[in-house]
């Protein structure tokens, strides 16, 4: 600092507080740089993991509205009997947001559920391909919790906690981990319709920004302020860019420290770069059609889907560390309050074909055993009847699945009372769902912390227990 | 610099810096890419952003809402707007080089800045690059810092020959503020 000092002419307004000496001002620049230099260390590297991981990225498919249990994954023959009739009084004290457990009447399902592959496992006949690959996947049927609004079950089953504004799993995983990637964003969203609860859902809270989810767009650049000003000509950045890190270079190479100097160099030729290697990832004429129609990308109902789930395996494949998918907002998506038959049968269908596709071609390329894949919504929807056809939000028993990195295929964990309502048989949380998707990462839920507000804060909370479900792990 | 002060310090050195105090906030415009996607609440609508006629205020007073950050600021550590805030992060991220160099605001002030500065000490080189460094970093250019920017505009000016002269002269004036915008030392301030 103190040859930067000595070409100043006249005393500015950086320097004054470098010109207090051993002042207050001259500890606060030093303990910001060191802050900056340490921050700015973390994100590129991939930092070391508590134990072997068995998955080096993953993949969420998360189906926004909360699909229905028992119209997929849950099979409740049972309700043919009761159907019509009310639940047990002993269920009137769970909370719903449109009916209520004591007046709404059962609704069986109108699928019909086959077994599958050498596991055997039950699945509705709303996925057709789904079979194919039904013993990669480990279904998780107990899955429980009890916030039945949208935004707030969106908080939790990303955050950990009902509260707006919490890091997601897709920044504490960035955070534990760091990008593997040198030329892409570590974390990607990617998502063909609105979100209930907003970008914070999927947002990086508390922690550092360099953890904080890159939203790929479907449509115009990829990535938001990706693509030059029409004004500006390849050849005109480059140009301008190396005049700035000339500048950046000549002002600061008297500076005692200079782990700042490299990181923003660094992050100027990351981003330089990122304008050509996005674009790239996501170029989906460099597959071939057979690749393309594997996904369902020449079909119309499962082109938007399939296109999101060709775009998470290209990122895999050049070391994105975690995709975050969304399906499913908006009326027509798995908030079914209405023609729950219907539009189970249409989602259904937009997904089936590119998430086959997807396990199928992880597997082929042999990404699966490092990619962990999930699926499964905010909350499930009651057995019960909303009007004549339509299923309420219920967080009180619903099905998870996972494949692929570390999961045993062909599994299925835990179970619902004989209505398909009530996780009764080892119940699973959304910190336990948590806490074993960091262990396959190779982090320990207990130990990836973050100093704020007075707490070393995590994921997985500090108001009580959460375990790794072994009993699915490979 | 955290978001807000490098949003009043690309104003302050483009010479637009509204500093009219106090009243309601305003809503500075968004372009089409930073508004798609960006849904309200309830996720049936296109999130409504009023735009107001005051756009060049200081940032305390751009209009904040809970569900969406202005996404100019969204690179450089703004708090969470969900819950207190003792303390921001100072990280340093490739999406703040992006914001720079590509955000259709930076790209307005650059050409704001070399306007100002055209008027305050005309086109020639010199005297021009003395005054950008007083502008953007509130002291005195350097002998080889004079001499490399003198450089640039030269080169700059060569590219853009082709146009015209005159609008060589400005685009390359413009190229040059906008390099000087992505400097380290425009926007860290120890």
């Amino acid at each position: 600092m103190h040859s930067h000092l000595s070409h100043q002419a006249w005393c500015s307004r950086r320097t004054f507080l470098g010109k207090a000496g051993m002042g207050i001002g001259s500890l606060a620049l030093l303990d910001l740089i060191q802050r900056e230099a340490k921050d700015a260390d973390q994100p590129p590297a991939a930092q070391l993991t508590h134990h072997a991981p068995r998955a080096k990225a993953v993949i969420s498919l998360f189906m926004h509205g909360g699909p229905s249990q028992v119209d997929t994954f849950d099979p409740k023959p049972q309700l043919v009997k009761y159907a019509g009739q009310t639940l047990p009084a002993s269920f009137a004290s769970l909370n719903l947001e449109f009916t209520k457990t004591s007046t709404a009447k059962l609704l069986p399902s109108r699928r019909s559920f086959r077994k599958c592959g050498q596991s055997g496992i039950e699945i509705s006949d709303i996925f057709e391909h789904l079979p194919r690959v039904v013993d990669e996947i480990a279904v998780v049927r107990s899955c429980y919790h009890t916030e039945f609004n949208h935004a707030s079950a969106l908080y939790l089953a990303h955050s950990g906690t009902r509260l707006m504004g919490r890091p997601s799993l897709g920044a504490w995983a960035m955070y534990g981990l760091g990008s593997a990637s040198e030329n892409l964003p570590g974390y990607v969203v990617m998502r063909d319709g609105p979100l209930k609860g907003g970008p914070v859902t999927y947002g990086s809270g508390f922690l550092p920004a360099i953890y904080s989810a890159t939203e790929m767009r479907q449509s115009g650049a990829p990535i938001l302020y990706l693509n030059k000003p029409e004004s500006i000509r390849g050849e005109d950045q480059r140009r301008i860019l190396d005049f700035s890190q000339q500048l950046n270079r000549q002002y600061l190479t008297g500076q005692n420290d200079d782990s700042n100097l490299s990181a923003r160099i660094a992050a100027y030729e990351l981003a330089y770069r990122m304008q050509a290697a996005t674009p790239e990832a996501v170029d989906l004429t460099q597959e071939s059609d057979a690749v393309k129609s594997l996904y369902g990308l020449d079909r119309e109902v499962t082109r938007s889907f399939g296109t999101l789930c060709l775009n998470a395996r290209r990122l895999v494949e050049r070391g994105v560390r975690f995709v975050q998918l969304y399906h499913g907002g908006g009326g027509d998506g798995w908030d079914t309050h209405g023609a729950n038959d219907s539009k189970h049968v249409r989602n259904g269908q937009q997904i089936d074909q590119p998430i086959t596709g997807l396990i199928s071609d992880l597997k082929a390329r042999g990404l699966l055993e490092s990619t962990l894949v999930i699926w499964g919504g905010e909350f499930g929807r009651t057995p019960t009847s909303e009007g004549s056809d339509g299923r309420d939000h219920s967080p009180y028993g619903y099905s998870v699945w996972m494949a692929g990195g570390g999961i045993k295929g062909g599994t299925v964990y835990g179970g619902t009372d004989e209505f398909g309502f009530k996780a009764v048989e080892n119940p699973v949380q959304v910190r336990d769902l948590h806490a074993t998707i960091l262990h396959l990462l190779g982090l320990r839920h207990d130990k990836l912390t973050f100093y704020f507000q007075g707490l070393q804060q995590r994921l997985t909370q500090i108001d009580g227990e959460s375990r790794v479900i072994h009993e699915i792990l490979a | 610099m955290c978001a807000e002060r490098i949003w009043d310090h690309l104003h302050a050195a483009s010479g637009t810096l509204d500093r009219k105090g106090f009243g309601p906030p305003f809503a500075p415009k968004l372009s089409a890419e930073e508004l798609q996607g960006m849904y309200d609440l309830e996720g049936k609508r296109e999130l409504k952003w009023p735009v107001t006629p005051e756009q060049n205020r200081r940032a305390i007073y751009i209009l904040n809402r809970r569900s969406f950050r202005f996404p100019f600021f969204e690179a450089f550590d703004p708090p969470n707007t969900a819950v207190s805030c003792p303390l921001r992060q100072t990280t340093t991220v490739p999406a703040q080089a992006l914001t720079l160099l590509n955000n259709s605001i930076v790209g307005d002030r650059a050409r704001a800045m070399a306007q100002h500065l055209t008027q305050t000490a005309g086109t020639q080189a010199d005297k021009f690059v003395r005054h950008a460094w007083l502008l953007a970093y509130s002291r005195e250019a350097t002998e080889a810092e004079r001499t490399v920017a003198q450089e640039f505009i030269a080169k700059s000016e060569a590219v853009h020959r082709p146009r015209g002269e005159a609008e060589a002269r400005v685009a390359a004036r413009i190229e040059f503020c906008l390099s000087l915008i992505n400097t380290t030392e425009f926007i860290y301030s120890p």
